[in-house]
């Protein structure tokens, strides 16, 4: 709309000499070109592939599975994202695809760029994919190779070389423990009820998780049990396998969004778990479990940042292409003022989310406050989004109200956003202090 | 001027508190989230018959008292007796608040004109809802030529495609010689598209339609405002009744469920949460319940605010309520995630908080 204008920046810059022109930025383009440019080179041939895969496979299913989740195969899906890399992108080679040397700097960050490509166009099917790493988590952070070996190697071969996906689930929601689990100072009160027995060989395993995500369709569980008449701390995680004689899916939720994903109950009588499928160590799971969360929010908040983007690329699409009054909607400056609003929160989510990977293991506070703050804000730029839109906002066609309700779901898992801030301030407030000033 | 007593508004509330409970509590159940509706027939039936819904027949119960029944018009108590029967409903369902609401529009646009419908209810009223309300177009309303082929005009209705179709219809349109109301009665002639929306499901429809015009009537711009005030007043009245109702919800299970090894009332950030509700929700019913009657321009300005101000206040409360439930607020079996989109859709509808927001602006300036 400005490139012919003198007075535009393009134009501006014709008129500085050589070296000014060197130093003064003249291009026009998308604020997701300019944040790919500081990624490492290998994440950025990620985030490429995955706004790909993003376009070409979520999101012509995306309003579909929306509408119909119960009838969706998820597998040629999960098929697809497995052979392009995506399913194993938690780990390097030799156990999975993530780029090493991006990965020696940042575990997190190659499943975060990720994650925000995908929800950008589907929250659902996004979740669907990406529950799968939270799954493998456990496995990844119990630190033991044989482990790695046992279960993420051959994963990884099945996967990679045969094109048979593996979809993994991580339960550790119980209906007497949602939050207390993602907790940690009040999880020592915590109503568990999920219990392991001693048994030859092994453990048995009894009760009910709730609200597993891809619970319904994983092949593998890692599922976290207390210790028969121990407390929290004697929580250990177990590799579950679909087949085992006791364990069984009882009934799928129905979810206001991201529905493409099912959230399950995972019925456990009696399994026995043979002794080799605890991760970690027996009594170990309270440090695993805390550990993934740190490990999973930083992807959420990037979901919620993909969401929120979905949202504003359709308020902007519907205010280029429609009128108000004879007059398309996008020459009101007060809907240029509004989507430049949103535009400011999405590019401070990125930075925040990125800002939060930059370490190579996963810093509890930062990985809280880029959950809590990406997730916030994105519910408030659907609002936004759908409120520049009028009464379209509201309908299904448009595509925005189903980030909104998509987004609503970040605020809750992994911790619900109050939850969250207690670890953010767990975690730093004896450390926060600029000086001692008793002594100043 | 005909004013009510503080008893007879109560008695109206009361009125219809034991109507939800009688007959709309059964209108949802695990079943039918958006509400059975083939029961909408017997339901809207019941409450013209007890007077909840106005009818523009002078003998009908609601002719004065219903919802936006005839003394509406000058009787700041009326107006008052609309809005509590309105938040009582939405308690229960917001849904049949809505269609309640409408209904009462439409009814209220035939009273002025002095038309009687003679017709059984449904009544339906249709607006543009790709036109957000600009103060400078309702003032100076210069849109279309008529020859009444409109497309993609959004509809508001009572339960067309659910069983029955609607025998009236009635659009407000602009023209260059100022607004008027057209009506339809063979809406036959409508194509009725239905709409999958956020919130209020199953009441919103696209229509397209050519249809032979029965009546139409130049309608005066006190009328127009006025319609809008109703409108955007008895939207923030649902969003009160849906938030109140969510509150209670939240206060309910809140004294119900233990987390940390208490009663999750007794932890700080789920009181914080339930008393930002309950602030926002006591704020909302006092914008709304605080107005002057006088010219219609300024009880449309009133409405705007109330407007914009109720169903944010509402929304954010109903957020809030949600946030109290954890994982179980975003599942269908609560009921919460209903309350959540509901409220959502009535802050979009009709004037979302953006474009109120100008709305509000323009006329103080003009004024």
């Amino acid at each position: 709309m400005y490139t012919d204008n003198y007075l535009s920046l393009r134009h501006s810059k014709e008129s500085l000499p050589i070296l000014g022109k060197l130093l003064v930025d003249g291009k026009y383009q998308s604020l997701w070109d300019y944040d790919t440019t500081l990624l490492p080179r290998k994440v950025r041939k990620w985030r490429r592939r995955a706004k790909t895969f993003a376009r070409q496979y979520i999101h012509p299913l995306a309003p579909v599975v929306d509408n119909n989740p119960y009838d969706f195969d998820p597998q040629p899906l999960i098929k697809e994202a497995t052979r392009w890399g995506f399913q194993t992108i938690i780990m390097p080679f030799p156990f999975g695809s993530a780029a090493l040397v991006p990965y020696l700097r940042s575990t997190t960050l190659q499943v975060a760029v990720i994650a925000e490509e995908f929800a950008t166009e589907c929250g659902g099917l996004a979740l669907l994919l990406l529950a799968h790493h939270l799954g493998v988590a456990p496995l990844l952070l119990s630190g033991h190779i044989p482990t790695w070996l046992k279960f993420l190697l051959p994963m990884y071969i099945k996967g990679a070389w045969f094109g048979k996906p593996t979809t993994m689930a991580f339960a550790i929601t119980e209906p007497e423990a949602g939050s207390d689990v993602e907790d940690s100072m009040g999880a020592k009160n915590a109503h568990i009820q999920v219990t392991a027995t001693p048994a030859k060989g092994g453990y048995l395993l009894n009760g009910t998780k709730i609200f597993i995500s891809d619970g319904a369709i994983a092949d593998q569980v890692t599922v976290f049990a207390k210790i028969k008449g121990e407390g929290v701390d004697s929580w250990t995680c177990f590799l579950v396998k679909k087949g085992m004689k006791g364990f069984s899916v009882g009934r799928r939720e129905k979810k206001m969004g991201q529905r493409a994903a099912d959230a399950s109950e995972l019925i456990f009588d009696n399994v026995f778990v043979p002794k080799r499928n605890v991760v970690g160590k027996v009594k170990g799971g309270w440090a695993l479990n805390q550990n993934v969360l740190n490990y999973s929010r930083p992807g959420v908040a990037a979901m919620a940042l993909g969401h929120a983007r979905g949202a504003f690329e359709r308020a902007l699409h519907f205010c280029n292409h429609n009128y108000y009054m004879g007059k398309k909607c996008i020459e009101y400056k007060e809907i240029q003022y509004e989507l430049a609003d949103m535009l400011i929160k999405l590019e401070s989510i990125r930075m925040t989310i990125w800002r939060s990977c930059a370490h190579f293991r996963a810093v509890q506070s930062l990985s809280s406050i880029a959950k809590v703050y990406a997730s916030d804000m994105a519910v408030e730029i659907c609002q936004q989004a759908m409120a520049i839109m009028g009464d379209a906002g509201i309908h299904h066609d448009y595509g925005v109200e189903k980030f909104l309700r998509d987004a609503r779901l970040t605020q809750i898992y992994e911790g619900t956003n109050q939850i969250n801030r207690f670890a953010i301030i767990e975690h730093q407030w004896t450390t926060d202090i600029a000086m001692d000033y008793n002594n100043y | 001027m005909s004013t009510l007593s503080q008893a007879s508004i109560d008695e109206f509330e009361q009125l219809t508190a034991s109507f939800c409970k009688k007959s709309l509590l059964h209108y949802i159940d695990e079943h039918h989230p958006d509400g059975n509706f083939t029961l909408l027939p017997s339901l809207i039936d019941e409450a013209c018959a007890i007077g909840i819904i106005a009818k523009a027949n002078a003998s009908a119960p609601g002719y004065d008292y219903g919802v936006w029944g005839k003394q509406t018009i000058d009787s700041k108590d009326a107006i008052q007796s609309s809005l509590i029967m309105l938040t009582t409903l939405a308690k229960t369902c917001a849904s049949f608040a809505f269609l309640v609401h409408i209904q009462g529009i439409a009814s209220h646009i035939l009273i002025r004109n002095t038309i009687k419908n003679d017709y059984d209810y449904p009544l339906l009223i249709l607006y543009d809802g790709f036109s957000p309300p600009y103060y400078s177009s309702l003032r100076n309303p210069s849109r279309m030529p008529i020859n009444y082929t409109i497309e993609n005009n959004y509809l508001i209705h009572t339960g067309t495609g659910y069983g029955y179709k609607p025998q009236y219809a009635i659009m407000c349109i602009p023209e260059a010689t100022g607004w008027h109301c057209i009506y339809f009665n063979n809406t036959e002639t409508i194509l009725f598209q239905p709409l999958k929306t956020l919130g209020i499901r199953g009441l919103t429809y696209c229509a397209r339609f050519n249809s032979r015009i029965t009546h139409t009537v130049s309608v005066d711009i006190k009328t127009i405002e006025s319609l809008f005030a109703y409108f955007w007043l008895g939207l923030a009245a649902i969003a009160t009744g849906i938030a109140q109702s969510a509150y209670q919800k939240a206060i309910e299970y809140a004294g119900e469920r233990y987390q940390r090894g208490s009663l999750i009332k007794n932890i700080e950030s789920v009181q914080m949460l339930l008393g930002n509700a309950k602030a926002s929700i006591e704020a909302s019913k006092r914008a709304l319940f605080t107005f002057e009657l006088g010219d219609s321009s300024l009880i449309l300005n009133h409405a705007a605010q109330t407007k914009l101000t109720a169903t944010t206040l509402c929304s954010q409360a109903v957020t809030d309520c949600l946030q109290v439930f954890g994982g179980y607020g975003y599942m269908e079996d609560f009921g919460i995630e209903k309350k959540f989109r509901d409220c959502i859709t009535l802050q979009t509808i009709g004037g979302s908080p953006f474009f109120m927001k100008q709305f509000i602006a323009q006329m103080e300036m003009e004024e």
